[in-house]
């Protein structure tokens, strides 16, 4: 089995990390081979180590208390069928004419282009002669 | 008649705790509301922790968790049985959702306040385990993100380099190497400082 530099070790110990267990086995072997010799090798492995420990020192962040449930809310809106909206009867039609509103300008409304057509305006009759009266 | 919207708004049903998430999912593809819910508590907090991990911004982890668990019901038909696990989906959803907000402009964090701190009579060790983690995210912040998604995958999420491989779409070795670079750039920064650190969190 070929040794191991430091700095191969050091090159396995970033891509690998300095659980051992991690390592290609080939690699772990010769890794192991090197620790026992070499002092410099066991620092830059503690150094890996506490690194890592420090990392696992961040606890995992709550979630915020009812975050699943705000989620299942609004998957529940998404979920939901949109109702058809009923075609207006012809009731329904008369009862948006008849609102207070509308009521009493129908009324009028209504009146009005009844006169007109029931009542038609009477013509003005006026001969040339009027006329030329009126204008001159 | 079934009622979806009470059925997802309700509790879990009973006796889903021991159902796989690729079965439960299975079941939200026919639309299934409860066993959507069942998967929501099963992972929303791994999935928030994640995001936090990576965006260490409380308001925008949890944008980030709701979207991807709404689109999870939304595109629930895609869901292939034979594909990916679920759980590897989710974690891609999730992880893709966090490089977005990253690169948006970002808004400034508002870091939960931890008040109770100064009642308690350890108030000085807490305030040293507090500025160990403010270093330690400093460094992590320092991190190109794709690093940074490698290195949280493999140290909090426990992932092997492979199953991070197909959460981060990269090969085994490029994920290696995401690796080696954050390993090697933690421990320039923190060379100094880790030891210190690791005495505020002496009685782990």
């Amino acid at each position: 089995m070929p040794s191991m530099t430091v700095e191969q070790f050091q090159d396995a110990l970033d891509r690998f990390g300095s659980d051992l267990g991690d390592w290609p086995p080939d690699l772990a072997g010769r890794a192991d081979t090197l620790l026992r010799a070499s002092p410099e090798a066991r620092r830059l492995r503690s150094e890996m180590a506490e690194v890592e420990a420090l990392l696992a020192c961040e606890p995992a962040p709550p979630a915020p208390s009812g975050l699943a449930a705000r989620i299942c809310a609004a998957a529940a809106a998404a979920a939901a069928p949109e109702r058809p909206r009923p075609r207006p009867s012809l009731r329904d039609g008369l009862r948006w004419l008849l609102r207070p509103g509308l009521l009493w300008p129908a009324v009028l409304g209504g009146g009005l282009a009844a006169g007109m057509v029931m009542v038609p305006a009477p013509m003005p009759t006026v001969d040339i002669g009027t006329m030329f009266v009126i204008i001159f | 008649m079934f009622d979806g919207r009470a059925a997802i708004l309700g509790r879990p049903e009973a006796g889903q705790a021991g159902t796989s998430d690729e079965a439960l999912m299975e079941r939200v593809r026919h639309g299934d509301q409860q066993a959507y819910r069942t998967l929501v508590e099963r992972h929303v907090d791994r999935m928030y922790a994640l995001a936090h991990r990576l965006l260490h911004h409380p308001a925008e982890a949890e944008d980030v968790v709701q979207d991807a668990f709404l689109q999870v019901w939304s595109r629930r038909a895609l869901w292939r049985p034979d594909g990916a696990k679920f759980r590897t989906w989710l974690y891609r959803v999730v992880v893709n959702g966090c490089i977005d907000r990253r690169r948006r402009p970002a808004s400034q964090p508002i870091d939960e306040a931890d008040g109770r701190a100064d009642d308690r009579p350890d108030a000085v060790r807490l305030i040293h385990q507090r500025q160990a983690r403010d270093r330690l995210r400093a460094a992590l912040d320092r991190l190109l993100p794709q690093q940074r998604i490698a290195l949280t995958l493999r140290y909090y999420e426990d992932m092997s380099n492979a199953e991070s491989a197909v959460v981060m779409d990269l090969t085994v070795p490029a994920v290696e190497a995401l690796l080696k670079r954050a390993r090697q750039k933690l421990r320039e920064l923190l060379k100094k400082s880790a030891g210190d650190c690791l005495n505020a969190f002496d009685d782990r």
